[in-house]
Order: C-alpha cells, then structure tokens, then sequence
C-alpha cells in the first residue's frame, strides 16, 4: 500500500511525536513531583491551604490538630455522628453551599483555635465558641 | 466526578469500593486506581482496615478483569471477523492487521501484566484484546492476579504513607505512566525505523550487486546482440 520511502517517513515522524509527547510527560511529571513536595512541606507545616474537600472533618482533625468537636461546632453540626463519614464536599452538598465555603469556614476555625487556648475545648454536647466572621466569595488561603 | 467517588467511598464503605473498582476494571473510563490511593489514605486515618482493603480491592479488579476478558472472547471475536471481512471501512491491510495480532499474542503475557499496576489506563483494552485473542484465561488469571496485587499494594501502600498528600501522589503516578506509556512506544517506533532503514539499506545494496553481475556477465559474453537487461 505505502512505498517503502514513504514507511520511512511515515516512521519519523511519529517518533518525533513520540519524543515530543515524551518531553511533555517528563516535564509533567518533574512538575508532579515538585508540587508534592511542596504539598508535602505545607501539610507538614499546618497550612491550612492544603485542606480539600475530599477531607473528612475527622481526618482534618487528624492532619491539622483541632479537636474533631470544635470543628462540628464551627459548622453548627449538632450531630456529629451523622457527618463522621462525610466528607466536606459532602457537608457542602447536604448544606446547599459551594464547597469552598465550607472549606473556609474549617480553615478560619483551625486559625481560631490556634490564636486561642485549647482550654475553650468543649464536651460533644456543649458547643461554646466565638461567631466566625462573613465568609467571603470564593476559597482564601492564609 | 472524583469527589463524587470519593464520597461515595466513605459513605458505603468496602462495597462501594469494590463496586467501582469492579466497573473500573472492566474497562469503564473511571479511575479505580485514584480510589485506592484514597482508601488507603483513609486507612491511615482509621477509617478503614488496611488489611481488608487489599482483599477487596484484588478480589474486584480480577472479576472485572474476568468479566472484560470474557465480553472480548464472546463478543470481540465474531466483531473482529466481521471487521475482516468488510472492504468498505478497511483502513488497515489484512496483512497488517494480522501482522499487529501476531504481535500482540508474542507480548500478551507482558501487557496483562504491566498494564495492572502500571500503564494502568490500558488495562480494560487489554483485557478485552486478550479474551479476542483467545488468550487462556488460565495464564490470563496468573498474569492478571499477579499484576494486580502490585496494582492493589502500590496505591494503597503510597496513600496510607501519605495520607494527607495522596492526590499528590496519585497524580504523580498518573504522569509516570502516561511517560512510560510514551517511552515504551518512541522505543518501538526507533526499533521499527532502525530495521526499515537497515532494510532499505540491504535492498540498495543488492540491487547494486546483482547490476554489477549482470554487467560482468555481459562483458562476458562480448559480441552478443541480445544484451541483459540492467536493474534499475
């Protein structure tokens, strides 16, 4: 059917794609690798930018060590036995609200609870805790 | 969509991963691997059993492998026939074609396996190729089993120790093997173009043979009238 020239041919030029598409994925994976670690440093850190949606308000406990009640609180989460595998995006879908909502108010209760004593820690049935401030538009990162 | 899964994971539990694993496996576009970074995640956070996550996540990617190998031995075999037979949609030469299948029955022990925990987007066209080629499905399980329980423990294993960082990591593998995927093809490909061009180099120089002797038979045979006819 092809000439053999035109094989030839034919042959460059997809290794040539090939090896630009090889370029491509080691840049990608360099970048990968690089975002990471720089992840990697910041959930080590504590910052509370790196808190996603796929988290559970038990695994934000974990990560960022913040009493899991404070937190159910903050979201006025009166039984927290029903959330206990819910995850933010979950908490968000059930609340009507937009995820990074969500994600800011846990983030601006993390930074509340460190500026204050963890003596305010409370018993799972009585909530006391300061107001958080407005929650802006869109997801801030401190 | 992820999220999506993701939720779904910790809502149902062990039934939900093995549902979407079981899907994944068969070839369904959903990243069953991406969930497994998650649920070992999870695991580190006490949400889930480590040591039941591996045997889930095994037991429904071989039965959805099972179930992939199987539709391309019942269904794919009389679709690639009918496929051979059709002059219309025939973009391929059925030397070509036949060429690629003797291929692919060379290697397929290779491709079941790395594309279990590997080249892990290639897993349900592979599958679906080998039950057409009537592959034994008893090599099939061995290699299949066998890939899978690194295609189980890499993901879980990378998600428990990083926790906190799993999408990281799991998008790092995802980059790894789309390089690896690349790499393996450009190394087939210079492999292909080194023969064609060694090919190409021996056809040249037989053809400069064979006019060398025609010329010295001719020389040869001197007064002759009716002279050979020179290779072009």
């Amino acid at each position: 059917m092809l000439s053999e020239r035109a094989k030839l041919g034919l042959l460059s030029f997809l290794l040539l794609l090939a090896l630009g598409c090889l370029a491509f994925t080691t840049i990608s994976t360099i970048q990968a690798v690089r975002h990471f670690q720089q992840e990697y440093r910041e959930v080590k850190a504590g910052n509370v930018s790196t808190i996603h949606s796929w988290m559970t308000i038990h695994a934000v406990s974990r990560i960022y060590r913040v009493p899991e009640n404070y937190l159910y609180c903050s979201l006025h989460i009166s039984n927290p036995r029903l959330f206990r595998h819910a995850t933010l995006y979950d908490i968000a879908r059930r609340r009507r609200q937009p995820v990074d909502q969500v994600i800011y108010t846990v983030q601006a209760t993390i930074v509340a609870y460190r500026k204050t004593s963890p003596r305010l820690l409370t018993s799972p049935s009585v909530c006391i805790m300061k107001p958080l401030p407005p929650t802006p538009e869109g997801r801030t990162s401190y | 969509m992820n999220a999506f899964f993701i939720s779904a994971l910790q809502q149902y539990g062990y039934p939900a991963l093995w549902l979407i694993v079981f899907v994944a496996a068969v070839g369904v576009p959903i990243s069953g691997s991406l969930l497994l970074f998650g649920a070992g995640a999870f695991a580190a956070f006490g949400d889930f059993n480590l040591l039941i996550l591996f045997p889930v996540a095994l037991s429904s990617a071989v039965m959805g492998d099972a179930l992939g190998y199987f539709i391309g031995r019942r269904v794919g075999t009389p679709l690639l026939g009918w496929f051979e037979r059709q002059k219309r949609f025939r973009f391929i030469s059925g030397q070509a074609l036949e060429r690629g299948r003797a291929y692919f029955r060379r290697k397929t022990a290779w491709a079941i396996f790395i594309t279990r925990f590997l080249i892990v987007a290639l897993g349900g066209p592979i599958n679906f190729l080998a039950g057409i080629e009537r592959y034994p499905y008893s090599r099939f399980l061995c290699w299949d089993v066998s890939g899978q329980i690194l295609g189980a423990i890499i993901p879980l294993g990378l998600g428990y120790l990083f926790a906190a960082s799993w999408e990281e990591v799991a998008a790092i593998f995802g980059t790894f093997s789309g390089f690896f995927l690349v790499l393996l093809v450009a190394l087939l490909l210079s492999v292909q173009l080194v023969r064609g061009l060694r090919q190409s180099k021996s056809v040249s120089v037989a053809k400069v043979e064979a006019n060398e002797a025609l010329q010295l038979l001719e020389s040869k045979k001197g007064g002759d009238s009716d002279s050979l006819p020179i290779l072009d």
